[in-house]
């Protein structure tokens, strides 16, 4: 237990500091569109990791994790507009939610909430599937949660969107989020119930056999991840203000598994490089989109990197933890000097 | 009729006519979803671009003045051609590449194609003029039905039953069927594996390509994502049916396209909105009670 902790610390720490250096740095330096950009990557960072949680230790792909985006943006949104504006602009909200007024931590905390039942709850038949089947069957959760958004007035004003919502996420409080992100999936990783999950996704049966209750498992890091992705999606509810349900579909799930396909899903390390890396091209291409007036350029070069990496990269550009991978060079340096 | 929603026979058969003409769309998308699956292990995202590549064809073709009687064929056509040249461009070079692997390169290459006709033709809808018989009504001893539905239903069980006669009577078609329960044997017994995987996506592409006919003819239009909601539906049958199944890809297609129609004539009209949330729910719930599908590889009938 106490090295499983070490070790998770070293791999924060060792991902933390370059990412916290970009905080800074660019806090004192960066002009405000870049900063924007710099505080929406450190919380796509939590909400790529929220996925790597998952589908990097259980091997099964999840489409629907945007789905739990939507219900932490949702919920922090509902708990956190100011009372006044929420009379005038729902129409059905229960009494008690209509005068409710909590602050950043705890709005965060409830998405993280809300978002980890509704895992849990929709996770106990999806868990039960094999793999590809299970895969599959996230699209449909994905697309039951956008047509709730979408439709459900009362609550979530349906197309149009919510607004309005105070914006408290700040880059510091991105960065500590997305560093405690890391630091769970770290742990959750090297835990006994990631390692053995880790194992059920060379050979789920192999696993079986070995005494290792792979329903259970799948569900526990579902649920798990769920909820990280929740505690992202409100991160970025109150950063971006404002948003519609058309937010929480198929180009967002798209943009976050190119960065997890390209980082490599295997690791947190791979998780965090992914972002970076697709993060920048996308900010490079979308100017070359708006100077050439081509629409959709930058998708498209974000599918040929995918294209370009699995070719030549299937596991993705960091297969294994960045300390993992420096400790066995060390290692194996000091038995063969 | 003992259902209590429907309330007329008028209505059951109208019902009963467009459950099976939605069903059998699904089905023929599902059906060349799950033979690629079953014989080289990819969940074909960019299957959806096969049935807009079809449309543009139609769209296309009609601007240049051909009529209809030739857009449809030359359209199944170019599907085929358009699966075959992605599994050489895309697919081949990760062959026996894991399942992840390959459903992210088709999802990559899904949206690159989307793109592309956003780009080179316009990202909007874009009108095609339908015969006016898909927009009429047939009426026989006092029922009157769409005709749309009717060709869509006989179409579709036309191209299930010279498919299946295919693969029931012809070796090609049998090292086919074979091929989707073990590939590995399959090649072993000498059938050539490059051939078997190129036939199944020829066969998925025209499959794609018949579909889109009447996903054209129910819209009316073509746009960059119109395969992307109906693919979406087939990849739901697929699991419904069993992922590898093929007789469980159609039974699959067809359940999907039933609960949707029940659904419609069902819901009260503050909740038909919801439908489609409504429509996966009860598909998670019969996966809650059947896993596996409700015909799985090992318990296929035939």
């Amino acid at each position: 237990m106490r090295a499983h902790l070490l070790e998770s610390l070293r791999g924060t720490v060792l991902l933390g500091v370059p990412l916290a250096l970009v905080a800074v740095i660019g806090e004192a330096t960066a002009p405000p569109a870049t900063l924007r950009t710099i505080v929406n990557f450190l919380i796509t960072l939590t909400l790529v990791i929220a996925i790597q949680s998952f589908s990097g230790n259980s091997g099964i792909v999840s489409f629907g994790h945007v789905a739990f985006m939507g219900i932490g943006a949702y919920t922090a949104a509902l708990v956190t507009i100011p009372s006044v504006i929420k009379q005038t602009t729902f129409s059905g909200l229960p009494g008690w939610l209509d005068t409710l007024d909590v602050g950043f931590v705890p709005a965060v905390l409830i998405g993280t909430g809300a978002s980890a039942l509704v895992a849990a709850l929709i996770g106990v038949p999806l868990a039960r599937m094999r793999e590809g089947a299970m895969g599959m069957a996230t699209i449909g959760v994905l697309v039951i949660f956008f047509v709730i958004f979408d439709n459900w007035d009362a609550v979530t004003r349906g197309a149009a969107g919510v607004f309005a919502i105070p914006q408290h996420t700040g880059v510091y409080s991105a960065l500590a989020f997305s560093v405690v992100a890391v630091f769970v999936a770290r742990l959750f990783r090297v835990s006994n119930l990631g390692l053995q999950l880790r194992a059920s996704k060379t050979d789920a049966v192999a696993a079986e056999a070995l005494g290792a209750d792979v329903v259970r498992m799948r569900w526990v890091a579902w649920t798990f991840s769920g909820g990280v992705m929740g505690m992202g999606g409100a991160l970025w509810a109150e950063y971006n203000i404002a948003f519609d349900p058309k937010q929480f579909l198929f180009d967002q799930t798209f943009q976050l598994l190119a960065m997890l396909v390209v980082g490599g899903l295997a690791s947190v390390s791979g998780a965090v490089f992914g972002a970076a890396m697709v993060t920048a091209a996308l900010e490079i291409m979308r100017r070359v989109e708006e100077s050439s007036g081509v629409n959709g350029l930058a998708q498209m070069v974000v599918a040929l990197l995918i294209l370009v990496v699995l070719y030549y990269r299937r596991e993705g550009l960091l297969g294994a933890e960045v300390d993992e991978a420096l400790a066995r060079k060390l290692r194996a340096r000091r038995s063969s000097g | 009729m003992t259902l209590g929603f429907i309330h007329s026979g008028q209505e059951a058969v109208q019902q009963l006519i467009n459950a099976l003409s939605l069903g059998s769309t699904y089905a023929l998308l599902a059906l060349g979803l799950a033979m690629v699956f079953s014989i080289v292990g990819l969940v074909n995202f960019a299957h959806g671009e096969l049935v807009t590549v079809a449309g543009y064809t139609m769209y296309l073709e009609e601007r240049h003045g051909l009529s209809f009687a030739v857009a449809v064929p030359s359209a199944i056509v170019a599907a085929a051609l358009a699966a075959l040249l992605m599994e050489r461009l895309a697919f081949r070079p990760l062959r026996g590449a894991s399942f992840l692997t390959l459903l992210f390169s088709s999802f990559a290459l899904s949206v690159i194609i989307q793109n592309l006709f956003a780009a080179t033709i316009s990202p909007r809808q874009k009108g095609v003029a339908i015969p006016n018989v898909f927009g009429e009504a047939l009426h026989v001893g006092g029922y009157s039905i769409g005709w749309l539905q009717v060709i869509t239903t006989a179409t579709c069980l036309v191209a299930l039953v010279v498919l299946t006669l295919f693969l029931r009577r012809t070796a090609q078609g049998l090292g086919m069927l074979a091929a989707s329960q073990d590939f590995q044997v399959t090649r072993l017994m000498g059938i050539p594996a490059n051939r078997v995987i190129a036939t199944a996506f020829a066969i998925s592409g025209a499959l794609a390509g018949v579909a889109a006919l009447f996903v054209v003819a129910r819209r009316g239009t073509v746009d960059p994502q119109m395969g992307f909601t109906p693919v979406l539906k087939a990849f739901i049958a697929t699991i419904i049916g069993g992922l590898g199944s093929l007789s469980g890809a159609v039974v699959g297609g067809f359940v999907l396209g039933g609960i949707e129609v029940v659904l419609d004539s069902t819901l009260p009209n503050g909740a038909l909105p919801f439908r489609d949330a409504f429509a996966l729910l009860l598909v998670i719930a019969i996966l809650y009670w059947r896993p596996e599908g409700l015909l799985t590889r090992t318990a296929e009938i035939g």
